[in-house]
Formats: C-alpha cells, sequence, structure tokens
C-alpha cells in the first residue's frame, strides 16, 4: 500500500521512465486504485504499464466501494493483481473469487497477475506443492487455453514477503517449475510455455538477475524495491 | 533492442484458424463517384501478409476503417472498392461483410473456409472503434482466434480494432510493420553515419519526445513545416501570422540550446514563401520557393504591416538559383494582395499581378504548371 496519492505515482512513473527506456523486459506498475488514473496517463507512450492491485468480481451491480473490471479495461488499465497474499489473509480472498475475478478481467481484456504462495508453517510440515497446486487449480477453472497468453502467474512465498528474507534461486525454481507443470497438466504441455511465472518476496535489485536466469522464472513480482527508481530500474534491466 | 523484438505473423500457427488482421485499407476515392479507388498503394501493401496467411490455410478476416463516417453506416464510406480492388489483387474472391459485428459478419466469419478472405464493413461504423472499448473489442474479437496487425498507418492509435484486439488474442505484427520496426529501429540502433533526420509537421508539442529522443542519435536534425515557424520565433524571427505556439517558446530553446550542447547541427529554413492565403494545393508548387534577398526582404517587411495572412515554407537546403528563378516568376503571380501586388512590382524586375479567389489561383497555378511541363 504504497504511491496512493496521485502525484506520487506520477513522480515514480516520471523518474522511472528514463531509466527503463531500453529495458528488454515488459514492465507493469502496480498502483492503488486511487492513482491508477493519473498513473496510466503518465505512463501513456511509454513502455510502463499499469496495474491494479484488486478488482472485484461483478461487472456492475450494488458494490460499494468495489472497482468493477469493466472500469479498468475502459481506463485502459492493462494489467490487474488478484489473489494477492495479504488479500487472501486480511481481505477473505478465496480460490473462487481470485477465479471470479480473473474470468471477469479477461472477459474485458484486462490481463491477470494471479498470485499464489505458502506459509512458512506449510513450507516447514512440506505442504507446499499440495497448497499451491490447489490454489493454481482452483484459479484457473474454466479458464480456456487461448487465454493463457493474457495471464501471469505470481508466486510469493508468504514467508518471504517484506521479511528480507528471499526464496534461493533453487527454491524460487523449484516451485515455479511445479507450477508450469500444474498448467501442463490441466491444459496441455505446449499451452504451459505461454504463461508467463514470476517470483515475488523480497526481490530485489541484487538477487534479480539470478532469479530471473532461471528456467521457469520469468520475471518478478516487486514490492518494496520498486518504490524507488533507481532499484526497480535495475531489476527492469536485468 | 528487445523492445523491438516483437512476434511477427510467422510466429504464429495460423493453419485452420481465423486470423483477425488489421489492415490499412483508408484508400482516396475520386470524386465523381465516389466509388473509384484512384491510389491502391495500401492495398498492395498488405499482400504480403494476406497472402502469407492465405498459403498457410489460415481463415482470413480482414478490418479496416475507410475515411470518418460521422454516424454509423454510410455508403460513401463502405469497404466494398477496396474488397473488390483486392479481390483482383489477390486473384480470389473476398466477401464484403454487410456489418462489422452484426448478424452478416459473424455468421460469415463462422462459415470461412481454409484460405478464404473475409473483408468486415468500416470498423468506425462503430464510434465504439476510436474510443477502444472494451465490449467492441471483445465483439471483434470472438470472431477469430489471433489477431495480426498489419496496419502501420494506424498503429499509433489505441483504437479498439488496432490496441483492444491485443487485450483478448494471442497476436503478432505483419509484414508491414515488422519492415517499419526493423528498418527504423535498425536507423536507429546503427545509422550509417553521417545520419540526418528530417522532421516536418505543424505542432512541436506533438514531436517534442522525438526531437528529444533524436538529439542523442542524428548528427544533423533538419526541421521544416509549420512547426519550423515556432522554432524561429523562439529565435527572435519574424513569421507574420503563421503558425506559432507561444506556450512551447520555452520548450523550443531548450531544444536549441540542448542541439548546441551535444554538437548537433539542427537546421532551420533559411527563407520563406509568403502568401496572402495559405493554399494546400499551392504547396506543391510553393516549395519552388523564391528567395532572391531583396523580395524576400520586401516581403518579410509586408507581412508585419499587410493583409498577408500566413506563410508557405521550405527549408533552403534544397534551394537552387535556377530553380529558384525560374519559380518566382510563377509563384509571384499568386500574390492575392493587391497592395503587395503593387509594392513588390514596383521595387522589382519581375511583374506581379493580383488574383482574386483562391480557387481562381489554384486553377492558374495548375495551368501554369502544365504550360511549363512540371
Amino acid at each position: 500500500m504504497n504511491c496512493g496519492i496521485p502525484a506520487d505515482a506520477v513522480k515514480l512513473i516520471e523518474e522511472l521512465k528514463p531509466l527503463v527506456k531500453n529495458a528488454e523486459h515488459r514492465i507493469a506498475l502496480g498502483v492503488p486504485a486511487t492513482a491508477l488514473a493519473a498513473a496510466v496517463e503518465a505512463a501513456a507512450y511509454t513502455n510502463i504499464k499499469i496495474a491494479a492491485q484488486n478488482c472485484h468480481f461483478e461487472e456492475k451491480g450494488a458494490f460499494t466501494g468495489e472497482i468493477s473490471p469493466l472500469w479498468l479495461a475502459k481506463m485502459g488499465v492493462n494489467y490487474c493483481i488478484i489473489g494477492h497474499s495479504e488479500r487472501r489473509e486480511y481481505n477473505a480472498e478465496t480460490d473462487e473469487t481470485v477465479n471470479k475475478k480473473a474470468l471477469a478481467l479477461l472477459k474485458y481484456g484486462v490481463r491477470p497477475i494471479i498470485c499464489c504462495g505458502e506459509s512458512l508453517a506449510q513450507r516447514e510440515a512440506g505442504e507446499t506443492f499440495d497448497w499451491i497446486k490447489g490454489q493454481i487449480v482452483g484459479a484457473f477453472k474454466d479458464i480456456p487455453a487461448d487465454k493463457l497468453c493474457q495471464i501471469t502467474i505470481a508466486y510469493e512465498p508468504i514467508w518471504a514477503i517484506g521479511t528480507g528474507k528471499t526464496a534461493t534461486d533453487e527454491q524460487a525454481e523449484e516451485v515455479c517449475k511445479f507450477i508450469r507443470g500444474v498448467i501442463a497438466e490441466l491444459y496441455c504441455p505446449k499451452c504451459a510455455e505461454a504463461i508467463t511465472i514470476q517470483y515475488g518476496g523480497s526481490c530485489n535489485a541484487k538477487n534479480a538477475a539470478g532469479l530471473f536466469a532461471q528456467p521457469d522464472i520469468n520475471g518478478g513480482l516487486v514490492g518494496g524495491a520498486s518504490l524507488k527508481a533507481e532499484d526497480f530500474s535495475i531489476i527492469c534491466n536485468a | 533492442m528487445a523492445m523491438y523484438d516483437k512476434k511477427s505473423v510467422e510466429d504464429l500457427d495460423v493453419a485452420g484458424k481465423r486470423v483477425i488482421v488489421r489492415v490499412d485499407f483508408n484508400v482516396p476515392l475520386d470524386k465523381e463517384t465516389g466509388t473509384k479507388i484512384t491510389d491502391d498503394k495500401r492495398i498492395k501493401g498488405a499482400l504480403p501478409t494476406i497472402k502469407y496467411l492465405v498459403d498457410n490455410k489460415a481463415k482470413v478476416i480482414l478490418v479496416s476503417h475507410l475515411g470518418r463516417p460521422k454516424n454509423g453506416p454510410e455508403a460513401k464510406f463502405s469497404m466494398k472498392p477496396a474488397a473488390d480492388r483486392l479481390a483482383e489483387l489477390l486473384g480470389q474472391p473476398v466477401t464484403l461483410a454487410a456489418d462489422v459485428i452484426g448478424e452478416d459478419a459473424k455468421a460469415k466469419a463462422a462459415a470461412l473456409k481454409e484460405g478464404e478472405v473475409l473483408m468486415l464493413e468500416n470498423v468506425r461504423f462503430h464510434k465504439e472503434e476510436t474510443k477502444n472499448d472494451p465490449k467492441f473489442a471483445a465483439e471483434l474479437a470472438s470472431m477469430a482466434d489471433l489477431y495480426v496487425n498489419d496496419a502501420f498507418g494506424t498503429a499509433h492509435r489505441a483504437h479498439a480494432s488496432t490496441a483492444g484486439l491485443a487485450n483478448f488474442l494471442p497476436s503478432a505484427c505483419g509484414y508491414l510493420i515488422k519492415k517499419e520496426i526493423d528498418f527504423i529501429g535498425g536507423a536507429l540502433d546503427n545509422p550509417a553515419r553521417p545520419f540526418v533526420a528530417i522532421l516536418g509537421g505543424a505542432k512541436v508539442s506533438d514531436k517534442i519526445g522525438v526531437i528529444t529522443n533524436l538529439l542523442d542519435k542524428a548528427d544533423t536534425i533538419i526541421i521544416g513545416g509549420g512547426m519550423a515557424y515556432t522554432f524561429i520565433g523562439a529565435q527572435g524571427g519574424k513569421i507574420g501570422d503563421s503558425l506559432f505556439e507561444a506556450d512551447k517558446v520555452d520548450l523550443a530553446k531548450e531544444i536549441l540550446a540542448k542541439a548546441e550542447e551535444k554538437g548537433v547541427k539542427l537546421l532551420l529554413p533559411t527563407d520563406t514563401v509568403v502568401a496572402d492565403a495559405f493554399l494546400r494545393q499551392l504547396s506543391g508548387m510553393a516549395l519552388q520557393a523564391f528567395s532572391s534577398s531583396r523580395s524576400s526582404q520586401l516581403v518579410q517587411r509586408l507581412s508585419l504591416r499587410q493583409s498577408l495572412m500566413q506563410t508557405a515554407h521550405r527549408s533552403s537546403a534544397a534551394a537552387t538559383p535556377q530553380l529558384l528563378s525560374r519559380s518566382s516568376a510563377m509563384l509571384i503571380r499568386f500574390l492575392t494582395s493587391p497592395q503587395a501586388a503593387a509594392l513588390l512590382s514596383s521595387t522589382s524586375r519581375v511583374r506581379f499581378s493580383p488574383v482574386s479567389t483562391a480557387s481562381t489561383t489554384r486553377r492558374q497555378a495548375e495551368s501554369l504548371l502544365q504550360a511549363t511541363g512540371r
């Protein structure tokens, strides 16, 4: 929850623009809802896309306080992060609501970034893979294969978020590879190639290159390090 | 540079798939019947991509706009002439749908066989197109499995059929766009030197990003067109009533300073054609500018005081003495202000005769061109 005041978001984008001008990766900035409009405008005609951090799964209706996926589409917001562990913990986000949100976003052409991840307790109890599989299968219910190219999966082990304790390259690769396998099972091996899988959780300027070099990690979902243009640009150019 | 690492049509697996292709068939039509295409260059430009898809057993759905329909379907903006011409060039039938996302289009799209080509009606019949409405884009996308954008001419517009479709379908660019990416990308990454960039256009504000980026890459930048007036004005030059963006003067000064700092030669026009009225049709001829220094001084003084409305413009880079003196005879005839004509006649060796109306001027200009065989 940062840079929610439009001017702050715009400031970050303006600082970031020249630093990532020649980046090879696709870049998206996840912005709080209050700053979305200003961010979309500030990032227009650049290689920085804008992501919302949550949305509702209904297009319209009596849902005071919620954000319709159709609005995001009409505003030109390119992506929407759904199922972030913080929302799963504090806002009663379930696999079912994540799935409904994904379907709604795909309906209007907003690309979902679907988050999954296990807690420290689950990792220590050896439940990581079962847990992740449940999250993925739940999130992808009824999503057709031809939409996979529009979807990103972000693996964020909860014990690595905001703790400074990053997963090792091997740990991250292990789970991302597993996730790709789950997609291959649900759809087909070739389909699994189409989907982008990111790692998140204390991803920073120092560890980004190592993480991105892993065969099944296509990128990063960056939290704290994205608040400083300088640091984030190092990751973007990694 | 990976920014240019865009997928092309060859990266898609198109066999048996319905591929919706955004093409630029915004072709000029004749004034008499409104159904004869006067220049089919744009249709020819799309042939490589269309042929590739047909040869690779795709089911091709073409979408394009034509002109600026204001209020829904209108016969004069129909894609029919383009569809017919394409059929001739391709050597195979091209079906034209009666609508864009209506029943007819959807039925025809569903009925397409491998290697067949369908053209949708003018996509701008729907206001939602230029608004990039997500529901409209979803409707367009529903008729196909893949999306190819080969409309370089409209690629800068975020419309439903250009940008919106990519939010729903796996997409790639066609050969036209790929060529531009390769060429411009190549030219910017690794230009043969000396690298000279020539810019035209009316407004500085539109081109700022481009100029700033080019300052890092080019050895020389030549700026002509309406935009040059703001630069000349920023330097304190007199430009009469020509196009001038007062709020961009500081920006212009900044650019001039940056160019100097980076050792980039920024060339602006050193002379100009002055006329009573800016006649688009004339500007082709106006390019054959006159610039005897005496007459241009006179004209410059005139422009401050008299009724001369705007100035047409060109860069002196291409001027030659013979061209100038030959054309000055022609151009001088087209001053419409009697006072200007009288003043210039009295002070130079050439006869000036005023002309009464813009259309007269144009006809005279055209017949004069014919007479001098240009």
